[in-house]
């Protein structure tokens, strides 16, 4: 019995100094794979997201922020309007959804409505959004390890096809693939950065970065008072 | 193989040369104070902030203007203890420094501090290169040189708004900005073997730190509480009630100090003579009612409900206007000899104006059509106003200047510039957050209606656009009825005040 309790200590010993001393990279495809799963399975979440890019015909989107407690989502995006921005704000709470623009107060509306602004429902489907999305990542790679507002992370590199990629994001219509980027931290299977580039609005090199932060944090989101 | 470098660097002792660059350093200055109202949506957009959040222009104005109006009373006594040339140098390098700060800033932050600190070198400059043109220049040669500075910078201002649209619309805001930089640094390199020689005499160090705090902390906190950071709540900022008496306190310590300072930034001794006092609050109130026109035409031209143009065409919409002013001032200058009379010209230009608000305060969508014969009357109007806002200036410096004497030409005018952009800030800060709440109490209840399919979607749009459009131009309407009032009040302080106090000689 001590034998084996002996054992046991040296095991995890070595463990904690093969730890301390930098595990290995991990492998690409399973921490993808990993991480899809974990981050389908967050109770809640903050998003922030921005794009850039020199496109001609700017993505609607310019820019968004908000708490996702699936499927429920507060959010406030800027949208492009001709040369200047407009900022709305949007509720969905299980099957209603709720807008509040630039003039007047919240009216509801409905989540296919509400896709015409910023469909971050989609953005997030459990289906086809983004933490769905990890998995058909193509030929992914494991890069430089790095630290992503105070996460210990790995840059993963790969590449979207165009079909994940439109279901994303409707402007891209371009067949082939779309470069991506993670920043996954392997201990915890959490991406904490996400970057998507490619001629995602138009024909020009435009990109789109996500980040996340506040998991499992208490978050409530209820509908908004009306007028 | 070696080039020598023939430097073409001014001959000592030149002194038109010396006083071309400065000037031209000024002009730079001067052009760039409202550079930016015919480009603030895209400047905007560049930074994220959206149209909801209109309030958020009103540092990027009010920023340049705090900085100009807390170092330009310094620069002065400044240039007295370390030489002007080396003043000049050190205020066009912060000029030059903001530029590169706005040129580059990719938050509203970095805007706002880059135009603080292009207003705090632009401002800098004005007393140094007044006092430089005197130091050059003696007897009747001095009034002329110091009346072709002071147009220099008059130009440079007009042309500024025209200079940021056209740029804006053609190559992006940030060129604006970036063209600083070559043209500062030409003037600086060709003035740098005078820009470092110490004075041979160092004269007294006779600047005003104190009284320079006190004021920059009053108009800091004034500025302050008159922002209306939330305007669907206030149309003043949530400190105003601490803020604003805070503000107060601080301009009660800034002339108790000045009355017994040696060296006094504002010799505020001159206030009790009603000519000085008049002539001061007139061009305040012109300062006001100039910044509404530079701000709220430029933004009207460009809500895509009113006019929908684009920056250049919104600057040239603009320049109607801004023509007027230096006619004006010609104009003003040979009415007041001819009539022998200040408060004639003065309060006649104030009158002119104020009426040119009233009609443009009644302006809607329609009013770029109509045409009188060959000319279109909307730009008649922008111009009157103009010339109305021109035609004070002379006869307003005039009565200044008869108060402090020939000796004291170059403070004269530094407090002119002062009262002007002290009125600037002050009228502008508060019609700011007062338009924009009014604004959007006026549209609490506006719903936009929601994409869909069919016509009636189509239908609603239209209704919605019409009635934004309505509130648009509602809050202007105001904004311009309370400048023209404004105007009002200016020509009546004119006419009591700006007395002649001898007979007009010959």
């Amino acid at each position: 019995m001590s034998r084996t309790l002996v054992d046991a200590r040296w095991l995890v010993a070595t463990a904690v100094i093969v730890a301390s001393c930098g595990s290995p990279p991990p492998a690409a495809a399973p921490l993808l794979d990993a991480t899809s799963h974990r981050m389908l399975l967050l109770g809640s979440f903050h998003f922030k997201l921005q794009a850039e890019g020199e496109a001609q015909h700017p993505p609607l989107v310019q820019d968004a922020e908000g708490d996702v407690r699936p499927p429920d989502v507060f959010a406030k995006a800027d949208l492009h309007q001709g040369e200047v921005l407009l900022e709305v704000d949007l509720i969905v709470v299980g099957p209603a959804a709720y807008l509040k623009s630039f003039t007047g107060g919240w009216q509801q509306t409905s989540p296919a409505q509400l896709a015409h602004y910023f469909d971050v429902s989609a953005l997030f489907s459990p289906d086809a959004g983004l933490f769905a999305a990890l998995p058909h990542t193509v030929s992914p790679a494991t890069g430089k390890q790095g630290s992503v507002s105070g996460h210990s992370t790995y840059q993963i590199s790969g590449q979207l096809p165009a079909d994940v990629v439109h279901s994303l994001l409707p402007l891209a219509a371009q067949t082939g693939t779309y470069p991506v980027q993670y920043w996954i931290d392997p201990a915890t299977n959490s991406l904490w950065q996400a970057s998507l580039s490619g001629p995602l609005f138009d024909a020009s090199h435009s990109s789109i970065t996500f980040s996340f932060s506040a998991f499992d944090h208490p978050v409530t989101i209820t509908p908004p008072a009306l007028g | 193989m070696t080039i020598q470098l023939r430097s073409p660097r001014l001959p000592s002792g030149n002194r038109a040369v010396l006083l071309g660059l400065t000037s031209a350093g000024l002009f730079l200055g001067a052009l760039d104070a409202y550079v930016v109202v015919a480009a603030l949506l895209p400047m905007l957009t560049a930074v994220h902030i959206p149209v909801n959040h209109l309030e958020r222009a009103t540092p990027i104005i009010t920023g340049f203007l705090l900085g100009y109006l807390a170092v330009m009373p310094l620069s002065g006594g400044l240039s007295d203890r370390f030489g002007r040339l080396r003043t000049f140098g050190a205020a066009l390098i912060l000029f030059a420094a903001g530029s590169l700060v706005t040129a580059t800033a990719v938050s509203l932050s970095s805007v706002v501090v880059g135009r603080l600190l292009q207003g705090a070198g632009g401002g800098a400059l004005v007393p140094v290169v007044l006092a430089l043109a005197a130091d050059l220049y003696s007897g009747n040669q001095r009034s002329r040189v110091l009346g072709w500075v002071g147009g220099i910078q008059e130009i440079g201002s007009v042309l500024g708004p025209l200079w940021g649209g056209v740029l804006a619309a053609s190559w992006g805001w940030r060129w604006i900005f970036w063209l600083n930089l070559p043209v500062a640094g030409l003037i600086l390199w060709s003035l740098w073997p005078r820009v470092r020689e110490r004075p041979p005499v160092q004269g007294p160090a006779d600047a005003d730190w104190l009284g320079a705090a006190l004021a920059a902390a009053g108009l800091g906190l004034l500025t302050l509480a008159l922002y209306a950071a939330n305007p669907i709540k206030s149309p003043v900022g949530s400190g105003f009630l601490w803020q604003f008496p805070a503000a107060i306190v601080f301009f009660v310590l800034f002339v108790l100090r000045e009355r017994q300072a040696p060296h006094p930034l504002i010799d505020v001794r001159y206030f009790a003579e009603a000519r000085f006092a008049g002539a001061a609050a007139t061009n305040a109130i012109a300062g006001a009612a100039l910044i509404v026109a530079l701000v709220y035409i430029p933004l009207l031209a460009e809500a895509p409900t009113v006019f929908g143009m684009n920056s250049r065409q919104a600057a040239w919409l603009l320049f109607r206007l801004m023509i007027g002013i230096p006619l004006g001032a010609v104009l003003g200058g040979l009415l007041s000899s001819a009539l022998g009379s200040w408060r004639v010209v003065a309060a006649g230009g104030l009158l002119l104006s104020g009426l040119g608000f009233l009609i443009l305060s009644r302006w809607d969508q329609t009013a770029l059509q109509p045409h009188l014969a060959v000319l279109r009357a909307a730009d008649l109007q922008l111009f009157v106003t103009g010339l109305g806002l021109g035609l004070l200036i002379a006869p307003v410096s005039a009565a200044l200047l008869d108060v402090v004497g020939e000796s004291q030409r170059g403070a004269g005018a530094s407090t002119l510039v002062l009262m002007r952009l002290l009125g600037m800030l002050v009228g502008f800060s508060a019609l700011a957050g007062f338009g924009l709440h009014s604004f959007f109490q006026a549209t609490a209840h506006l719903q936009p209606p929601i994409p869909g399919f069919g016509v009636d979607y189509a239908v609603r749009l239209v209704q919605y656009e019409i009635r934004l459009r309505q509130a648009i131009l509602d809050e202007y309407h105001v904004i311009f009825r309370t400048t023209a009032l404004l105007c009002l009040v200016g020509a009546a302080v004119a006419a009591l005040t700006l007395r002649r106090s001898r007979p007009r000689p010959g």
